[in-house]
């Protein structure tokens, strides 16, 4: 398989290179383009309830497909759906990586996708509500929205919750309130999650949810 | 008319810098600055075709497009600023009569005065697609600009190639289409892929790194509901 | 006070040092993220009528002030929209900005608003501009990249592309042709400015987004 991420950070995609008997996993909806040999299934991942309840609370997609080309090599260019950075990971064993469930893009067909939930006070929030681990050994491609910083944390970091990508497994964090009262109500900051512990954070530089306030009050009635 | 496109690749606009009584056409709403001696006049026409422009303009509002297009002309010499709708990058296409080329309505920006300029139906099944139905076909010599969702990049077809229909940004003639399904029923009804266009032949096929309908659903429905 | 601007042009940030001491002025919702050791204080800035006022801007009632508590701190400030960032130095001149293009500060700035001329509550944009002046920093965005236009003469800018210009710049709004034009042409009302001064222009244009996005939203259900 050859990979290349081209058109970023900003319009990101993903061109891949298939042989024969190779498979790639994505996120329902990705395909850009394809050659007429790729074959595609489509299947559900990370279990029918928790990826029912994903799609119910979170808006994710329950379908995966998976896509192989057929007798001869095949091109597939993927596309995440809001604009922005994609990143390629190589998972090893022991060494998960945790992804806000919207970053998904794929990943090779054998690594293995848990819905973890953000707790309650995330859904309050009301944004990174679900959360994917992904373990196993493989390539993984997740995408943000606008561009993606790398954040070594050893010891403590605040991050707005809408605006995190993924973490490693060093980092354990806690949702809580950004200030007093006051500003937890009026900020407009509301929850944030406290990040500590010694790991990679990535976080993206906008979110839908500021895109939607910021157009709201220009929408015609 | 030189054409220079800036802010590339995220937030592309193209400045056109006219001569004395030189005009250029665009869609409407696309002006973002220009110098005080250009005026603008609006109008049904269709870029080279003079007359019939009301049947023409009728056509290209089935397409998506504004009815009216503008015509923006310099009275000593000037510029005009021209910028898409969406986030996105601007390419400038010099057709020089020997090609053709088709393109998705909502991807056309503006264009030179001698261009001709006409509708295509996109055939039943794009219906179903829920993408436009309607395409523009260019044909004559003079320049285009046009705009895509994302970064735009081509592809030279020989052969076969299946792209997602809200991916086109345009194509030349010489490429025979069809709209099909992505894969076995289970596939097409659920991997959100649904109907895909099927490119063949030998041709430029000019793609946009994203696709704006499926941005629009995924935004749309999370934005307070409208009146009507 | 240090800062850099990352990101740019596309998705640009404003990532800033703060000593012990000093303090950041930010619109609401703009943190991204910060080292655990800021302390966030939300106020309704110049009172409850300075809040009303930055309301008709179309800022919001509110502005968080962050300041490190003991060391210094970091900051990461994003706008709402996907866009650049730019900073003005101000000693003692003013500007005008279109409601929206206000980040953050830094320093001794008054943010105040100004009647932006009748025809302007016509043509969808805020009836108000926000004038920034005094000494110090000030972060302000675009939607789409920003361009620095130098006039001098006269120059005609359609209204939902203002970002910024120096007071001093006379302007004018009005129709963009004659009258078909006008109504037909999509072009809404243009800015005529004249004079000599700085204007910051940028490329996308949010009622024209919000056009866009309309037909993709929810119909509401009537009861009739």
């Amino acid at each position: 398989m050859k990979q290349e991420i081209k058109h970023g950070p900003s319009f990101a995609s993903l061109f891949l290179d298939l042989e024969p008997g190779e498979k790639v996993r994505t996120e329902a909806g990705a395909m850009a383009g394809m050659s007429s040999n790729m074959k595609i299934s489509t299947k559900v991942y990370g279990g029918f309830i928790r990826a029912l309840l994903r799609k119910l609370l979170g808006g994710e997609s329950v379908f995966q497909n998976t896509y192989t080309p057929d007798g001869e090599p095949g091109q597939l260019i993927l596309s995440p759906t809001t604009p922005g950075e994609i990143r390629h990971a190589t998972l090893e064993k022991g060494k998960p990586l945790t992804l806000q469930a919207s970053s998904f893009l794929a990943s090779s067909p054998d690594i293995s996708m848990k819905t973890a939930y953000g707790g309650l006070k995330s859904m309050l929030s009301g944004e990174g509500l679900f959360l994917l681990k992904m373990s196993g050994e493989g390539d993984l491609w997740f995408n943000a929205y606008g561009n993606i910083t790398e954040i070594d944390v050893d010891g403590q970091y605040i991050v707005d919750t809408g605006h995190i990508v993924a973490f490693e497994d060093g980092l354990k964090f806690k949702v809580k309130k950004v200030g007093g009262f006051k500003s937890t109500l009026l900020s407009g900051e509301g929850f944030v999650m406290n990040f500590s512990g010694k790991g990679k954070l990535y976080i993206q530089s906008r979110t839908v949810s500021s895109l939607l306030g910021w157009i709201a009050p220009m929408l015609p009635r | 008319m030189k054409i220079e496109i800036q802010n590339r690749p995220a937030y592309a606009i193209a400045d056109v810098h006219l001569e004395m009584n030189e005009s250029v056409i665009s869609e409407g709403g696309a002006m973002v600055s220009m110098t005080s001696d250009v005026t603008v006049s609006t109008s049904a026409m269709s870029p080279g075709g003079g007359a019939g422009g009301l049947l023409k303009g009728l056509k290209r509002m089935l397409t998506g497009e504004s009815f009216f297009l503008n015509k923006f002309t310099s009275s000593t010499g000037g510029h005009v600023s021209f910028a898409p709708t969406l986030i996105g990058d601007v390419e400038h296409i010099a057709l020089d009569g020997t090609k053709n080329l088709i393109v998705q309505s909502s991807s056309y920006m503006a264009c030179s005065e001698g261009l001709e300029m006409d509708t295509q139906f996109g055939g039943m099944k794009s219906l179903f697609s829920g993408e436009s139905l309607f395409w523009i076909k260019f044909s004559g010599s003079g320049d285009l600009i046009l705009n895509s969702f994302g970064g735009i990049f081509y592809k030279d077809v020989d052969g076969s190639f299946i792209v997602d229909t809200g991916h086109i940004v345009a194509f030349e003639d010489t490429l025979e289409y069809k709209v099909k399904k992505v894969g076995g029923l289970k596939a097409t009804l659920l991997s959100g892929e649904g109907l895909v266009t099927e490119f063949s032949g030998k041709g430029r096929l000019y793609m946009q790194t994203h696709n704006a309908s499926a941005f629009g659903r995924l935004l749309g429905p999370k934005l307070p509901p409208r009146e009507h | 006070m240090k800062y850099e601007l990352t990101g740019k042009p596309d998705y640009a940030l404003a990532e800033i040092t703060l000593e012990a001491g000093e303090t950041i002025t930010a619109e609401t919702g703009a943190m991204v993220a910060m080292s655990a050791n800021m302390q966030i204080e939300t106020k309704a800035k110049g009172g409850l009528l300075g809040g009303l006022k930055r309301m008709v801007t179309g800022e919001s009632f509110f502005t968080n002030n962050f300041h490190p508590d003991g060391d210094a701190g970091t900051i990461k400030l994003a706008p709402q929209a996907p866009g650049d960032i730019d900073v003005l130095k101000l000693n003692g001149e003013s500007y005008l900005m279109q409601a929206g293009a206000y980040l953050a500060h830094v320093g001794d700035v008054e943010i105040d608003s100004k009647f932006g001329g009748f025809k302007s509550f016509f043509s969808g944009e805020g009836f108000f501009l926000i004038k920034v002046s005094g000494n110090g920093t000030v972060f302000f965005n675009s939607y789409g990249g920003l361009k620095k236009v130098s006039i001098n003469g006269s120059y005609i800018v359609d209204t939902t592309h203002i970002v910024a210009f120096n007071e001093g710049i006379s302007y004018n709004v009005e129709a963009v042709g004659g009258l078909k034009a006008t109504f037909l042409s999509g072009e809404g009302l243009v800015c005529r400015y004249t004079g000599e001064g700085d204007l910051w222009i940028q490329t996308r244009s949010g009622p024209q987004f919000a056009g866009w996005i309309n037909p993709f939203r929810p119909v509401k259900k009537s009861n009739n």
